[in-house]
């Protein structure tokens, strides 16, 4: 907790000189806002509409157009930032369990599970990873939850990569040694001295897992395979509304635009972040 | 190093058919019947046709038969016939894959000329305004999601502008190339931008540069003779990386612009239900993932001797 | 030969046609010039005919080759294609064709009845799995030929080169609407490649084949020596553009002359001057529907069926959502087949009878039903269509829980029965018949088309007799009635019949709009005016 306090001390410094940071926080911090008070900004229903009112360019009345089912995109739009950011976060925290156990697990007891979680690692970099997610969709149903678990699968390589590298470096390290000698038990030590090693370049990725997160949702939607209809998801409404998007480009770009501007955001934080915590690091992430 | 890549070739083995194995599991997961995919869906099929389908698909026998029948094949070079295409996978693959080496290879090119521009630019301008416009360029490209930037581009330089034709393969004309490059190759920048920032700013940070610099060299000497030549072995690992990638990452824009590669096939043989194209298809993108990574190490042992291999 | 003969449809088709063509405008066709067509419905896997049962490669295929007989895009009557004429007998188990003579193919070999033969065997082959068996099912002798224990299908016979024999186990009203997709291929040809043909494919069609570069594009060009005349164009493209966005794009910067249109495109071309665009519009051969589980409460329930068939303002969906690119459904034959009845009125909007229906069937206190959808159908099936009606229902106490799932697994599931509605759309078939047949006799199995797992003995009864009737009209008859019973007892929730449209660069002529599928067409009889 300390130690987190300090890095956010340090942030606070450096969102002051860097450009990115300050810009990529004041997104974030508005697309959060927008998704917790929904109810309160969208004027209606995300998914009820009036049929009568459907294709409709903005107006007045409806400030970001009406969609194919009449219902009010700006509304929509409030209310996916919900959806949106609960994908994002939630399958990269669903990923980073994974990739942080597997990892520091391996790193740390090296030997056989070493090898198998290396090999395991290894096989999930040579499978395409949308391809992956796909099949567990097909599998499973599209929906929300079904999203979560599909793309939570099969995001944990980078994040696992990264865990086990600090846990062999920390695993050397004389206080850890010390540990061990004194009679600590191996979780104990992986809690309180591997761990908090890893956190750093660990938020970095985290930051931009979750962008990596809401496009790939966008990509299974454009499959066919994403969230469930009515549920507005930017990524299925912009998938959905590209079929009109020579005749009602409201429906698509609106959507398109707010994950534009959350990306952009969640990378810049990345990139700040980076700059700050872990400047020595390439990141072999894949889109 | 002879027996550094031998041992690394045999360890691709068990890799390799793990990575079948997967697929045919997951395969075998979800829902749906090959015989039921030929054909026009709305249309009711006969039960025969169906019957007769899979006997001639072999998916009467037993599960483990067939994962082994497959892996027979396999070890002679023969990857089964498609269920949907009614041709042999291999032939199959071979028509596809140039297709998507062509799009991969030349939005990789694209990505590494203007990523490593802005790379360069923004270390050199670290924390102004052109390191933010820089980045901003650089990360655009990730923001939009790809299918929709490729429909963006197809009004702006078809629609709008009628200068670039919108669909298909043209035969390899490069004008057909050029909107797919872009539209792949935007989503790379970023992650090159980024590496070669940071390798940039590595090495002006390291002790010789700085006393190159003290000597009185003109900066941009410097920069061009030590930095950038200093810095290309991360960049050259993120390039070789990404492209690994990008084999089977194309998939998006080759059904965007009707792209004719391996991407769409892949995606289609899921629709599909095709089980020995999807495996071919991964089979080979795999195990063209696990030879580059190879390449690279070989590549990062001969540019920095320090390395060593045991 | 006591049997007396009668001709069936002796066609004047093709002057029909002709004239009609002459009639689109009053200039005189032009020779030359490139067609590109795009491909909207997916990536044609085969150009093998018998290898083929989608619309997609059909579409292609039907340009190569021919079959003894053909159906004309715009009436849907037979016309005679390589077989210039032929006769059946009264019982109409027996047929005899002649073919015209000096047919060749694209390698310049005549055309002669043993390679229609040798086609039909193919496709019987048991080492060579066609889908396409039903084309031959109903021959003499077919059975045991895909059976393996007959060398040759008995029921053809050629009787010299340019004459054969069919004979049939039983009469089918079907039987002629399967023949004229059943492609002739070249012996000599097929043997040689055997399913590398797809690669290479030869037939006798009014174009060649060119090129394949797949998933983008298919070359093809005009057949000089076709025996019914070199067509008008030089070439015929056809072109993948699967997305819509992309296929807008290229019709509008000109880069493809013919593509299928849906819901908002076609509004926007509607509004255009005709001297921009032409529309090719009809009522296509496809019931948009909800499937209704028959073996499950509550909708087991004939009343709580025609409640939610009262419930849901169809034609409001219909006009907002998929702007006017649909035609109401009152039953489930659509309004462009012979067989149409034209006393039906389905199913008007009433929600007060919606309601008052749901109160006799004892669900006054509302009902929960689980809709498997598709994704796609842009409204007119997918998982829009039951997103705009699921509001109505919820009128009437029926709430709906919407469980999207992927096209494979749908077509499995519905197949097993496993799902209590399912939104999508059936049919395709031109002949009336096999359109209610398929899909209503309790004798198909669900997998085959009896997804309702409907049982009506008066259906299957009127069914049957139709199969026997030989007499056109009164068969047209009969089967308008079955479409009526089908109709009062709502399987489904009947939606929509689609109305296709394609749209077209106006310097192209002699399209016609067909609703066997708008994506057939005799582009033989197509020229470019420019």
């Amino acid at each position: 907790m300390k130690l987190l306090m300090a890095y956010l001390k340090t942030a606070m410094k450096y969102i002051k000189k860097d450009p990115k940071l300050l810009v990529g926080t004041i997104i974030i911090v508005l697309v959060s806002l927008m998704a917790i008070f929904a109810p309160l900004i969208a004027p209606y229903s995300p998914t009820k509409g009036n049929l009568v009112e459907c294709y409709q360019s903005p107006s007045l009345k409806h400030p970001l157009g009406t969609d194919s089912m009449g219902r009010d995109l700006f509304s929509r739009i409030v209310f996916g930032a919900r959806v949106s950011l609960a994908i994002g976060l939630v399958i990269q925290f669903l990923s980073s369990i994974l990739g942080i156990t597997l990892g520091t697990v391996g790193g740390y007891f090296g030997k056989f599970i070493d090898d198998i979680i290396v090999n395991l690692n290894n096989l999930m970099l040579a499978f395409p990873r949308i391809l992956f997610a796909l099949a567990i969709m097909a599998t499973l149903g599209p929906g929300l939850i079904n999203v979560f678990i599909a793309l939570g699968v099969v995001s944990w390589t980078t994040t696992c990569r990264i865990a086990r590298s600090s846990a062999l470096s920390v695993k050397e390290e004389e206080y850890v040694e010390a540990a061990r000698a004194v009679g600590n038990s191996n979780v104990r030590i992986i809690v309180r001295h591997v761990l908090p090693n890893t956190l750093g370049p660990l938020i970095v990725i985290a930051t931009l897992g979750v962008a990596y997160a809401i496009i790939a949702e966008a990509t299974l939607s454009f499959l066919g395979l994403g969230v469930q209809p009515p549920t507005p998801s930017w990524g299925a409404m912009l998938s959905s509304g590209r079929k009109f998007i020579y005749y009602a480009p409201w429906i698509s770009t609106f959507p398109g635009l707010a994950i534009v501007a959350t990306i952009l955001g969640l990378n810049f934080l990345g990139d700040g972040l980076r700059d700050i915590l872990d400047p020595h690091s390439r990141t072999e992430g894949q889109m | 190093m002879f027996a550094f890549i031998t041992r690394r070739v045999l360890e691709m083995i068990p890799t390799i058919i793990l990575l079948t194995l997967v697929v045919f599991i997951l395969m075998q997961l979800v829902p749906g019947d090959p015989a039921l995919m030929v054909g026009d869906p709305r249309m009711a099929k006969n039960p025969e046709v169906l019957k007769k389908l899979r006997e001639h698909w072999g998916l009467d026998k037993p599960l483990p038969m067939q994962y082994l029948t497959f892996l027979g094949k396999l070890v002679q070079g023969r990857l089964g016939r498609s269920y949907a295409l009614r041709e042999p996978v291999t032939s199959v693959i071979k028509r596809r894959l140039p297709v998507t080496l062509r799009l991969a290879s030349s939005a990789i090119l694209f990505a590494a000329v203007i990523g490593i521009s802005l790379g360069i630019l923004s270390a050199l301008y670290k924390g102004t305004l052109v390191d933010l416009f820089a980045m901003s360029g650089a990360v655009f490209g990730i923001s939009m999601p790809n299918f929709w930037l490729g429909l963006m581009l197809i009004y702006l330089f078809g629609v709008v502008l009628g200068v670039l034709p919108t669909s298909g393969f043209g035969e390899g004309r490069i004008s057909h190339l050029i909107l797919p490059m872009i539209t792949v190759g935007t989503a790379y920048t970023a992650i090159i931008t980024r590496t070669t920032r940071s390798a940039v700013l590595d090495m002006l940070n390291k002790e010789y540069v700085r006393t190159a610099r003290s000597k009185g060299l003109a900066e941009r000497l410097v920069v061009s003779k030590h930095v950038i030549r200093n810095a290309l072995i991360p960049i050259i690992t993120i390039l070789g990386l990404q492209f690994g990638f990008l084999l089977t990452y194309t998939f998006v824009t080759e059904i965007i612009f009707s792209y004719p590669g391996m991407g769409s096939l892949m995606i289609n043989s899921i629709y599909r239900r095709d089980l020995p194209t999807l495996q071919g298809c991964i089979l080979v993108a795999g195990m063209a993932f696990l030879v580059i990574n190879l390449l690279i190490d070989i590549l990062y042992a001969y540019l920095d001797p320090r390395i060593r291999y045991d | 030969m006591k049997k007396s003969y009668f001709v069936i449809t002796i066609l004047l088709a093709v002057s029909l046609t002709f004239s009609g063509v002459v009639g689109f405008s009053a200039q005189e066709p032009k020779q030359g010039g490139t067609l590109n067509v795009a491909i909207s419905y997916g990536d044609p896997s085969t150009l093998d005919p018998h290898l083929s049962s989608s619309i997609t490669s059909n579409q292609v295929i039907e340009q190569i080759f021919d079959g003894l007989i053909a159906i004309e895009p715009g009436t849907l009557e037979i016309k005679p294609e390589v077989a210039k004429n032929w006769i059946a007998s009264a019982d109409g188990k027996t047929y005899w064709f002649k073919l015209r003579k000096g047919v060749k193919f694209h390698n310049g070999t005549e055309l002669t009845a043993s390679d229609f033969k040798y086609s039909a065997e193919r496709i019987g082959d048991p080492d060579f799995a066609s889908p396409e068996i039903d084309l031959i099912v109903l021959m003499k002798g077919a059975r045991e030929y895909m059976d393996g224990e007959a060398e040759e299908i008995s029921g053809i016979t050629v009787i010299d080169k340019y004459t054969l024999k069919i004979e049939l186990t039983e009469f089918s009203p079907a039987f002629l609407y399967g023949l004229c997709t059943l492609d002739i291929v070249p012996k000599e040809v097929a043997e040689e490649k055997g399913e590398d043909f797809t690669n290479n494919p030869i037939g006798s069609g009014p174009f060649k084949f060119e090129k394949w570069r797949r998933g983008s594009e298919i070359q093809l060009s005009a057949f000089e020596d076709y025996y019914a005349g070199r067509p008008y164009l030089d070439k015929l493209n056809f072109k993948v553009m699967i997305e819509p966005g992309a296929r807008q794009a290229a019709f509008d910067s000109k880069g493809v002359d013919f593509m299928i249109a849906d819901g908002p495109m076609y509004e926007k071309y509607k509004k255009m001057p005709k001297s921009k665009v032409k529309l090719l519009t009809c009522a296509e051969f496809f019931t948009r529907n909800m499937i209704f589980n028959l073996d499950h409460e509550p909708l087991s329930n004939k009343k709580v069926r025609q409640a939610i068939n009262y419930a849901i303002d169809s034609k409001a969906i219909i006009d907002n959502v998929l702007r006017g690119k649909a035609i109401p459904a009152v039953g489930w034959l659509p309004s462009s087949s012979p067989a149409f009845n034209e006393d039906l009125k389905g199913y008007p909007y009433d929600p007060e009878k919606a309601k008052q229906l749901m109160k006799e069937a004892g669900y006054e206190d509302g009902v929960t039903i689980t809709v498997m959808a598709r994704k796609g159908g842009g409204g007119a099936w997918g998982t829009r269509a039951v997103e705009a009606a699921m509001p109505y229902l919820k009128e009437i106490g029926v709430k709906v829980n919407m469980q999207v799932r992927e096209s494979g697994t749908a077509n499995t599931k519905a197949g097993q029965g496993d799902f209590k509605a399912y939104m999508y759309s059936q049919g395709g078939y031109v002949s009336p018949f096999r359109y209610l047949n398929t899909y209503f006799h309790s004798e198909t199995e669900r997998i085959a088309g009896n997804y309702w797992n409907y049982s009506n003995p008066e259906v299957d009864k009127l069914l049957d007799k139709a199969q026997q009737t030989t007499d056109y009209n009164e068969r047209m008859e009969i089967l308008g009635e079955v479409d009526a019973i089908i109709t009062e007892d709502a399987p489904s929730w009947f939606y929509n019949y689609n109305k296709a449209v394609a749209v077209v660069q106006p310097w192209v002529h002699g399209l016609k709009a067909n609703p066997r599928d708008n994506a057939y067409h005799d582009y033989d009889k197509v020229w470019i005016e420019k």
